[in-house]
């Protein structure tokens, strides 16, 4: 039981990234752009809010600035893709092998260090976690809920609220138009490279959000490959649950718990097996559609695609 | 009649060296419908998206009640009330009727806080839509303003862009080739709209190619040809189809098609007895459909569209899992065989859709005149394309079904209807096919072109060839075909002789209200 409470209470954990990238994401994806540097995006605003706050002592300016670089850097992915027509390929993958070196490179000339950069004694990640007063008294909900970290208690509020943005407001209706059929968007006026713009920003936002949780919230130290591939996985996400947020949350749900029940199982086996663990989020996602996918493949008579016939 | 609403004076676009409005002069009155007839390539969209502001003159002036008028975008031509409504439609397919409607102008819940105010983020859905109900209602629309648009037919989609228009409250629509993707009933419909909205003190400008409908509905019909204003004629009865034909065209041109009498052979070449197909919800969508096609005849199938016509055709051209029932093509059993398997056969294929089924529109004219045989010599050796061939097949195919292209080898999709559709047909007819399966053969084509159409089908079947003909315009089914089944619910039920059969006969098997039993369809069959 106690093993089991201490799975979910890891999963609310591990969720919270996934989740955020997740939701951010499904802006991108649903404005019509194929965004793959979102790993790349975190990656940075994890590293940047450590680096700022061990230069200057001051979580606030480590969170400000990770957010200010994760929006730098979408801005400037929108700049070269949507602006200037580059490849969006290209231009994805140039971000996610910068964050790949860039930090690297930065701590070896500034720290003598390859590997990681640690601000415990600015950041103590015992105090980041907060003990809710209501949660206290209720028994199961305390495992799993309670002290957890500030992000983890508002990424349910970022997430309602951009479905919410998505379904109940003008720019939602403008940003599905945008990606569904651009001409009918542009024919009544809607600027739909600013509507593309404001998606891969708020995308940065919640990247950041990923990457400080990652970084500056539950460890206070940066370590090189700290996103661990969530951005790919969260592209996964978005595209399993058809760029609908509910959904796509709904998967990026199921791989936070992948990833914590591997955190678990890796305390039983060896090392030779745990390290084959990281697999585990994409068996999980392949078992997960091929459930969904079956029954729905097996009804179809249909020698080519829907939209063909 | 009111005063003149929209002008140009010697209005001329060119791109490049090519000229394709030459000092246009038309003037339309308020209140009227105006006809603007051409060919397709004649520059009649040109000239509407100049008026719409998509394109910018390169000389000549717009004068729009009076003023000498210039658009930057279609938002000023809106604004000052002119609106276009696309032949592709600019819609979002998974929002609801009425928001697409109020797509960029959406109300705003305003937040009270005691006496005051606020504007605040979230859209008034009921408020808007109780203002579209209202529009619906004004005009008498039969709409369900909630559907989806991507579950609403054709039809009802061209509704929603004109009521976008109405809701933008444009005194000058403009509807470009609004009968092309419509059934015979959609367009009865939308004429009678036409109508009303002229009633309503609206001027309409409507483009098209189809002169029965240009003489059902226009006050005025001007008529475009090579970028020049041939002539504006007034519609009375003293305008035949005839005469608005060779001024479209140049030259005479033949409306009716002209068989050459010549008779069905004995011998069954294509046989289809009892077939069924399946839906993805388990329902029956093709049921029991059983006809053979002799040499040297055509067998048209009419029906109101959506009763499985397009089923029908994707079940015998491989791309739909047949539930029962057999195929054979000259005595040999082809059921269930995919396209490529079917194409080993010698059997040629127009699809419904020539741009999502038949073409690969970034693709150049030589390439798609070799789609399908792209694999086998002469076209590839060892794997290797062979351009050489290509552009020999290509000169010859373009020589033989005179093909227009603008350029050498253009990609497709920059080719008009009609030359889209020739390619196909130049494909599929150059195979000596021993079995021809075409469907909608001259949908969006022009009068020029659809003759030549007609001819090609006609001179395949007069070669020996066994052709399934499907089609939404009933004369042309009639008009081609030896005998015609009817499709009703994803059944057959009548066979009528084509020489034999009325239009309102027919009609009354199309909407259901009589029927044949399944022996009396055999026997006539």
């Amino acid at each position: 039981m106690d093993l089991f409470l201490s799975l979910l209470n890891m999963t609310v954990e591990a969720s919270v990234p996934y989740l955020l990238i997740t939701i951010g994401g499904v802006f991108v994806a649903r404005a019509g752009v194929f965004n793959i540097s979102m790993e790349g995006c975190t990656e940075f605003a994890a590293f940047a809010g450590i680096l700022f706050t061990f230069v200057t002592g001051k979580i606030w300016v480590g969170v400000i600035s990770s957010i200010l670089l994760a929006l730098f850097i979408n801005f400037v992915f929108y700049i070269f893709t949507v602006k200037l027509n580059g490849n969006l390929s290209v231009v994805g993958t140039g971000i996610n092998l910068m964050a790949a070196c860039v930090p690297a490179s930065l701590l070896s000339a500034l720290f003598f260090t390859r590997s990681n950069l640690i601000a415990t004694s600015i950041i103590n990640p015992a105090n980041m976690m907060y003990d809710v007063p209501i949660l206290r008294s209720i028994p199961v909900l305390n495992d799993i809920f309670n002290r957890q970290t500030l992000i983890t208690y508002i990424t349910p509020f970022i997430v309602f609220g951009l479905i919410v943005v998505m379904y109940k407001t003008k720019f939602g209706i403008y940003v599905r138009v945008t990606g569904e059929n651009p001409s009918a968007a542009q024919a009544v006026g809607i600027k739909t490279n600013r509507i593309k713009m404001y998606c891969l920003l708020i995308s940065a936002f919640t990247c950041a959000l990923a990457g400080l949780n990652l970084s500056v919230e539950k460890l206070g130290m940066y370590t090189i490959n700290m996103s661990a591939n969530r951005g790919f996985i969260c592209l996964s996400a978005i595209n399993c649950g058809r760029k609908e947020p509910g959904k796509a949350c709904i998967y990026a749900l199921i791989f936070g718990f992948v990833r914590a029940l591997q955190t678990i199982i890796n305390n039983f086996v060896p090392v030779a097996i745990s390290s084959l663990l990281g697999i585990m989020p994409y068996v999980a996602i392949i078992v997960v559609l091929l459930i969904v996918e079956i029954p729905n493949a097996r009804k179809n008579h249909l020698r080519c695609f829907r939209d063909l016939a | 009649m009111g005063s003149i609403l929209i002008q140009t004076k010697e209005i001329t676009k060119k791109f490049g060296d090519f000229i394709a409005n030459d000092k246009i002069n038309i003037a339309v009155e308020e209140g009227e419908i105006r006809a603007i007839i051409g060919e397709n390539g004649a520059g009649k969209s040109t000239l509407m998206n100049m008026l719409y502001g998509i394109l910018k003159p390169t000389s000549g002036e717009i004068i729009y009640k009076g003023k000498p008028v210039s658009f930057e975008s279609p938002r000023d031509a809106i604004e000052l009330g002119i609106g276009m409504v696309h032949q592709h439609f600019k819609l979002s397919p998974s929002l609801s009727i009425y928001e697409n409607i109020v797509l960029g102008s959406e109300t705003i819940k305003k937040i009270k806080f005691g006496k005051k105010s606020f504007g605040g983020v979230l859209i008034d859905r009921k408020k808007e839509m109780a203002e579209i109900q209202d529009l619906v209602d004004k005009f008498n629309f039969n709409l369900d303003i909630t559907a989806k648009v991507r579950d609403i037919s054709i039809g009802a989609k061209q509704r929603v862009e004109i009521l976008k228009m109405l809701y933008r409250n444009v005194n000058l629509l403009i509807l470009d080739e609004p009968t092309a993707v419509l059934i015979p009933s959609e367009v009865d419909d939308l004429i009678q709209r036409m109508q009303d909205l002229k009633k309503a003190g609206k001027t309409i400008i409507i483009i098209t190619h189809k002169l029965n409908e240009v003489k059902m509905c226009a006050d005025n019909i001007t008529v475009i040809r090579g970028g020049k204003v041939i002539g504006t004629v007034h519609n009375d009865d003293n305008t035949t189809d005839s005469d608005l034909a060779e001024m479209m065209v140049g030259r005479p041109v033949l409306l009716r098609v002209k068989k050459s009498g010549k008779m069905p052979g004995e011998k069954i070449v294509y046989s289809v007895s009892g077939l069924s197909a399946n839906d993805f919800e388990g329902k029956k969508i093709l049921n029991n459909i059983s006809f053979n096609i002799h040499e040297n005849e055509i067998i048209g199938i009419a029906g109101v569209e959506g009763n499985g016509q397009t089923d029908l055709m994707l079940a015998l051209s491989g791309l739909l899992d047949i539930s029962e029932g057999k195929v054979t093509l000259n005595d040999e059993d082809i059921t269930g065989l995919w396209p490529d398997e079917l194409r080993r056969y010698k059997i040629g294929i127009v699809p419904e859709d020539r741009y999502k089924q038949g073409l690969c529109l970034g693709l150049p004219v030589s390439w798609n005149l070799i789609a399908g045989i792209h694999g086998s010599s002469p076209f590839c050796v060892h794997g290797i394309m062979q351009k050489a061939s290509m552009q020999e097949n290509k000169q010859k195919l373009v020589k033989d079904f005179d093909i227009r292209l603008g350029s050498d080898d253009p990609a497709v999709g920059s080719l008009s209807g009609g030359n889209a559709q020739k390619v196909i047909i130049a494909r599929e007819f150059s195979k000596h096919p021993q079995l021809l399966l075409v469907s909608q053969p001259t949908r969006g084509v022009d009068i020029g072109a659809i003759e030549f159409i007609h001819n090609e089908i006609l001179r395949m079947r007069d070669k020996g060839a066994a052709v399934l003909i499907f089609s939404s315009e009933l004369s042309e089914v009639v008009g081609l075909s030896d005998r015609v089944y009817v499709m009703y619910k994803g059944e057959f039920v009548g066979v009528f002789n084509s020489s034999e059969v009325s239009f309102n006969e027919l009609g009354l098997y199309m909407s259901g209200v009589k029927r044949m039993t399944r022996e009396e369809i055999f026997t006539n069959g």
